[in-house]
């Protein structure tokens, strides 16, 4: 096979072991202003929603100087929750920020399926 | 159940030469053969064999079956919860060995470490509960579901379950299963961490068969209760650990209401699966709060503002336990019955701890259930019987789907409503049998 062809397969990397996965509460908007929509029209405003704190979370690590101690971000979805990797001290800033509502550590947890 | 693992050391090739029970002539530093040495390693695994044994210790051997033989596939495994057993994994020197009585498996400890084994805690395993050794078997039968159901009246009326969307988080869905190979399945599989957690849009597999059974009992062509109906399946939970996050259930539900506001999808009814849960006490207090806010969140985002049903299994515990999110006030919580209508033992309910309801809201057959599990070398597509409140759940599912066909109007807290009312009343109090066993009439507020 010529090395043209050749495909290349790139690792995924893991985050450093100082950063672990935060779940970050964000503020929706209210029943209000969802009343009236139907699914789809609700599905777009609130990932608008997300996709809008995210921005904005973004842009205030930035502005404290502590990007490089952020990992990733997770996609934002249309629940009121984004998932950022980073460090505690990150994590501890963070709660100051305005788009912030809560911060918590975000576990892996073992379920039971439920067959005997 | 206390559980641990035993690796075997490199350096109890030395312990094994001072063992009085074998001649010098098989000593590995004297005999530089491989063959002698895996004769030691043998004898030493004879040795740790005798001793389990012999402190009422069970073996428990995998059986497989012969090549080209058409022997049915089983697995050897313990149904008594109260058992003391260990599994021997030659290859690797090593055994998993599992007891309720934590006195017995320190003894047991002490015996490994004496013959210079490593001993590895095995916490995770110790929070599943063992599956019945049930026959896999290679052809459908008719499943015997009753009169009372109403299923076979709904199939014979052309409510299949056409027009709804199911979705299901769990193991995944082997969509090759024959049940499955002529529906068109929406599948996404989410890691778990470190990639990209954005959801695979692959052909639909199953780690584990748990999902594959699940979706057979939904809609299965053959076999389901609503064959017509529309599944969406996300796997999310790791066939090893069982483990899952927060994220990555997040991550799945956004997709499935991302599918279920397209053009074609934006009015059917939404019924969500989840036979899987989890006891929060498990989890170390810190998490636990964020856990629980977090699932409680996604929950209500569902029911509020996208009219979804979940349905959720209570949990294998027996009565007097339950589990989350099944608890949860905004789910439609379900309890597992025989074919006879009464309750299975192991069937959970109660109180709910937080709102103090009581649960099951309702019940579904959950023994001994027919439905598909996965596919072996050849492509043939394999079935088992199981228990459980996970088999119970899609049962409801399937149910809500019949409804919600027959009447699109019918979808979220309506749904649920609709359910609860036309239950079939059982014999059983109401932490055992919720508001009864949930079935398919056309009379909408038969109670009798």
């Amino acid at each position: 096979m010529g090395m043209k062809n050749r495909r290349i397969t790139r690792m995924h990397s893991a985050p450093p072991p100082n950063m672990v996965e935060f779940m970050v509460k964000i503020n929706r908007p209210s029943s209000k202003k969802l009343a009236g929509l139907n699914r789809a029209e609700k599905y777009k405003l609130l990932k608008a929603n997300s996709v809008k704190r995210k921005d904005e979370i973004k842009a205030w690590i930035k502005a404290q100087g502590l990007d490089a101690e952020v990992f990733k971000i997770e996609e934002p979805t249309v629940f009121n929750m984004l998932f950022i990797t980073c460090t505690p001290n990150v994590a501890k800033h963070l709660e100051n920020s305005n788009a912030v509502m809560s911060i918590s550590r975000n576990p892996t947890f073992s379920v039971e399926l439920i067959n005997q | 159940m206390h559980s641990f693992i035993a690796l075997r050391k490199k350096s109890n090739v030395q312990a094994m030469s001072s063992d009085s029970t074998l001649t010098t002539e098989d000593k590995p530093e004297q005999q530089n053969n491989d063959k002698l040495f895996s004769k030691f390693a043998n004898a030493l695994t004879q040795k740790i064999t005798d001793t389990l044994a012999r402190l009422g210790f069970k073996e428990i051997i995998p059986e497989v079956p012969l090549e080209g033989t058409q022997e049915s596939v089983s697995v050897q495994e313990s149904k008594d919860e109260n058992e003391s057993n260990f599994m021997p994994l030659n290859n690797l020197g090593a055994f998993v060995v599992n007891s309720p009585n934590k006195k017995k498996i320190e003894e047991v400890k002490d015996s490994f470490e004496e013959s210079d084994y490593d001993i590895v805690s095995n916490v995770q395993l110790s929070l599943l509960k063992p599956t019945y050794s049930n026959k896999v078997l290679r052809r459908r039968i008719q499943i015997p579901w009753t009169k009372e159901s109403g299923i076979y009246h709904a199939h014979s009326q052309g409510v299949l379950g056409k027009g709804v969307l199911v979705g299901v988080l769990d193991t995944g869905c082997d969509t090759d299963h024959i049940q499955f190979r002529r529906k068109q399945i929406d599948f996404r599989y989410v890691p778990l961490q470190y990639k990209s957690k954005q959801p695979r849009d692959v052909r639909g597999f199953d780690v584990d068969g748990h999902g594959t059974h699940v979706c057979g009992i939904i809609a299965g062509e053959h076999i389901g209760i609503a064959p017509a109906a529309e599944l969406m399946v996300a796997s999310v939970i790791e066939s090893e650990t069982y483990q899952t996050s927060l994220s990555r259930i997040s991550i799945a539900l956004d997709w499935m209401l991302s599918q279920s506001g397209s053009i074609k999808n934006r009015s059917k009814p939404f019924i969500l699966n989840m036979s899987f849960g989890f006891v929060p006490e498990h989890i170390p207090k810190n998490d636990r709060d964020a856990l629980m806010t977090g699932f409680r969140d996604l929950i209500s985002t569902l029911v509020e503002n996208f009219d979804v049903l979940p349905i959720v299994a209570i949990g294998n515990d027996g009565p007097g336990n339950m589990r989350a999110p099944g608890y949860f006030a905004e789910t439609l919580s379900v309890g597992a019955v025989g074919f006879d209508h009464k309750p299975a033992p192991f069937s959970g309910g109660g109180l709910s701890p937080i709102e103090r309801q009581i649960q099951p809201n309702i019940v579904g057959y959950g023994i001994d259930i027919f439905s598909s599990l996965e596919r072996e070398k050849n492509n043939r597509s394999l079935y088992k019987y199981m228990s459980g409140t996970s088999m119970a759940t899609p049962y409801v599912a399937g149910i809500a789907a019949l409804y919600a066909s027959a009447d699109t109007k019918l979808k979220g807290e309506k749904l649920r409503q609709h359910l609860l009312n036309t239950a079939l009343p059982l014999q059983a109090s109401a932490d055992r049998g919720g508001a009864g066993l949930a079935r398919y009439t056309e009379d909408g507020n038969e109670k009798s």
